[in-house]
C-alpha cells in the first residue's frame, strides 16, 4: 500500500466500517485483504548501536525480496550498496523471467517454445525468484510433471508468494488423496495477502464443507470474504456512477484502484480517475492529483492543481504548494497563477 | 534410562549476560538449539553472544506460545500479528536472532513483515523507514538505474 509522507489523505465518502475484529485499533475503512494483518509502521527511533538493516546478510535480503515484483526489486536495489549487491541474483532472475514469458507466449519476436520457456524460468527460480518458480511450476504441471510443479510451488509458497501458495493449495485439493487441511492452511495465507483466487477458493472450500476441523476460525474467514464481496459491490456501483459522470464516484473509484479494494490494484487506473475528478473540479482530487504530479517531477502541472485545490479550500494543499512555488522562478509562478485563473472545470453530472 | 518425554531444562545466556531457563520442548523450536541438544552439547548453559536479553526473551516467548497446546489457532494468529508490531531496532535484532537460531515460523513471519514494509515504496522512503544511509554516489545510482532499464524498457 502506498504510504504518503505528507498530510494524510482525505476520506471523502468512504465505506462505512463493518464490525471486524482487528489487533490494533480503528481504521476509517474496512480492513481489506490487501490491507493485510500487519500493523502500521512505527516512526523509527534512531538506532544507536550501529545495527541497521543495511548490514543484513545477503541471503536474508534475498529471501525478503524473493517474491518482489520488478518495481519493488528495483526500489530495494537502490536503497544501499549492500542490498544492491545482495539482490543482484534476483535482478538476473528477472531477466530470465522475462525471457521465459517471451518463449511461453511467443512475443518480442520470438517463436513460442515451451522447453526454452521452462529452461528460462528454472534459471530464474535458481536465483531465488518466486515469480519464476511459480511460472516454472505451471509449465511442469501442464507437461504432467506434477511432483516437480508442487516442489516449486512449495518453495515459492514458503517464501511468501501468494500465487505459489494458491497453486500449492490447489494441488493439494486436486491430489490423490486430496489434502484439504494443508490446502486451507495455504489458502488462508494467500487470502490474507490479498490473492483473489485464493479467497474465492477458500470460500468454495468452506462452502463445500471440505474443511471440518482446522485451526482457523471460520467466522473470521467468512467475515474477511464478506468484506471482499462488499468491496466488490460497492466498487462496481462507484465505477458505474463514475462512468456516468458523477464526480465523487470518480474520486472514490480512484481510491479503489489505488488500494485494490473491490477493483484490481492499478496505479494507472487510479491516476486516470483521479485526474478526471480533478479536471472536473473535485477539490480533494485536485490535491491528490497535484501530489502525484509532484512525485513524478511535473512541477508546473502539480502546482497548478495544488493552487486550484487551495482555492477550493484544501488547506493541506497550500503547504505543499508553497514548498514547490519557492523552487520556481517568478515567471513560472506568474504563469501558474495565470493558468489557475483561467482554468475551467470540465462538465460533470454532479 | 532416560524417559522419552524429558522435562529437561535448557539454559541460555544472552549477550548481555541474562540467563533464561526453558523446557527442552520450547528450546528445540530453534533448529540451532535442537542440533545442540541432539549432539549432547546442551548440558551446560549455552551462550548466545549475538542475541541480547530483550530479543531472546521475545523469541523464547514465541517458542513457548507455539508449544502450548491450550492456545487455539485463532489466539495464535492474533499473537503473531501483535508480536510483529515492533520498531526498527527490535526488528533488526529479531531478524538476526530468528535467522541464527533458525526458528522457522518466526523467521518467515519477520521476513514477510520486512518485505511488506518495503513493497510499494520508493528507495528514499525505504531508507527512511529502516534508517539506512544512502551510500551510493549519484553516478553509481544512475548506473544501477540504467543497468536493467535497457532490458526491461
Amino acid at each position: 500500500m502506498k504510504q504518503r509522507t505528507w498530510p494524510g489523505r482525505s476520506d471523502g465518502s468512504r465505506f462505512s466500517s463493518l464490525p471486524l475484529s482487528k489487533a490494533n485499533g480503528s481504521k476509517q475503512h474496512l480492513k481489506a485483504p490487501t490491507g493485510k494483518a500487519s500493523p502500521p509502521i512505527r516512526q523509527i527511533r534512531y538506532c544507536s548501536d550501529g545495527h541497521d538493516l543495511s548490514a543484513l546478510p545477503y541471503d536474508v535480503v534475498a529471501k525478503i525480496a524473493g517474491s518482489f515484483s520488478l518495481r519493488n526489486l528495483r526500489a530495494a536495489s537502490l536503497v544501499c550498496k549492500s542490498w544492491c549487491e545482495a539482490l543482484r541474483p534476483l535482478r538476473e532472475a528477472m531477466l530470465f523471467l522475462r525471457w521465459g514469458k517471451r518463449f511461453k507466449h511467443g512475443h518480442g519476436g520470438v517463436r513460442p517454445n515451451l522447453d526454452k520457456a521452462l529452461d528460462s524460468f528454472l534459471k530464474g527460480a535458481a536465483r531465488g525468484s518466486t515469480l519464476a518458480m511459480v511460472d516454472a511450476g505451471l509449465i511442469y504441471w501442464e507437461l504432467g510433471h506434477k511432483d516437480k510443479a508442487i516442489a516449486l510451488y512449495h518453495r515459492a509458497a514458503s517464501l511468501g508468494d501468494p500465487a505459489g501458495q494458491c497453486n500449492l493449495a490447489i494441488s493439494y485439493l486436486q491430489g490423490e488423496p486430496s489434502n484439504p487441511k494443508e490446502a486451507v492452511k495455504w489458502l488462508y495465507k494467500a487470502s490474507m495477502a490479498g490473492h483473489f483466487r485464493a479467497q474465492y477458493q477458500l470460500a468454495l472450500c468452506l462452502h463445500q464443507g471440505r474443511v471440518v476441523d482446522c485451526n482457523i476460525q471460520e467466522a473470521y474467514i467468512r467475515e474477511l470474504l464478506c468484506d471482499q464481496f462488499a468491496f466488490l459491490e460497492q466498487a462496481r456501483w462507484y465505477l458505474k456512477a463514475a462512468e456516468s459522470g458523477y464526480l465523487r464516484a470518480m474520486y472514490n473509484v480512484s481510491l479503489c484502484y489505488s488500494f485494490g479494494e473491490g477493483l484490481v490494484h492499478s496505479h494507472r487506473q487510479a491516476r486516470k480517475w483521479m485526474k478526471r475528478a480533478a479536471d472536473r473540479g473535485h477539490s480533494k482530487a485536485q490535491f491528490e492529483h497535484g501530489l502525484a504530479l509532484f512525485s513524478e517531477g511535473e512541477m508546473m502541472k502539480a502546482v497548478v492543481y495544488l493552487e486550484l485545490a487551495t482555492r477550493a479550500g484544501e488547506r493541506a494543499a497550500a503547504h505543499v504548494k508553497n514548498v514547490i512555488l519557492q523552487q520556481l522562478s517568478s515567471t513560472s509562478r506568474d504563469r501558474v497563477m495565470h493558468l489557475a485563473d483561467n482554468w475551467r472545470a470540465l462538465p460533470s453530472s454532479c | 534410562m532416560s524417559s522419552s518425554k524429558s522435562n529437561k531444562i535448557v539454559k541460555l545466556e544472552s549477550s548481555d549476560n541474562k540467563t533464561f531457563e526453558v523446557e527442552e520442548a520450547v528450546a528445540v523450536q530453534s533448529e540451532t538449539l535442537k542440533n545442540m541438544v541432539d549432539d549432547g552439547c546442551a548440558n551446560d548453559t549455552i551462550p548466545l553472544p549475538n542475541v541480547n536479553g530483550k530479543i531472546l526473551e521475545m523469541v523464547l516467548g514465541w517458542c513457548k506460545k507455539h508449544v502450548d497446546e491450550t492456545v487455539t489457532g485463532d489466539e495464535l494468529n492474533k499473537y503473531e500479528a501483535d508480536f510483529l508490531d515492533l520498531d526498527q531496532a527490535d526488528l533488526y535484532g529479531l531478524l538476526m536472532a530468528a535467522n541464527f537460531l533458525n526458528v522457522k515460523g518466526l523467521l518467515d513471519r519477520v521476513l514477510q513483515r520486512v518485505a511488506d514494509m518495503i513493497k510499494g515504496k520508493k528507495p528514499e522512503e525505504i531508507r527512511r523507514i529502516f534508517n539506512i544511509k544512502n551510500d551510493f554516489t549519484p553516478e553509481e545510482e544512475e548506473e544501477i538505474r540504467l543497468e536493467n532499464a535497457w532490458a526491461f524498457d
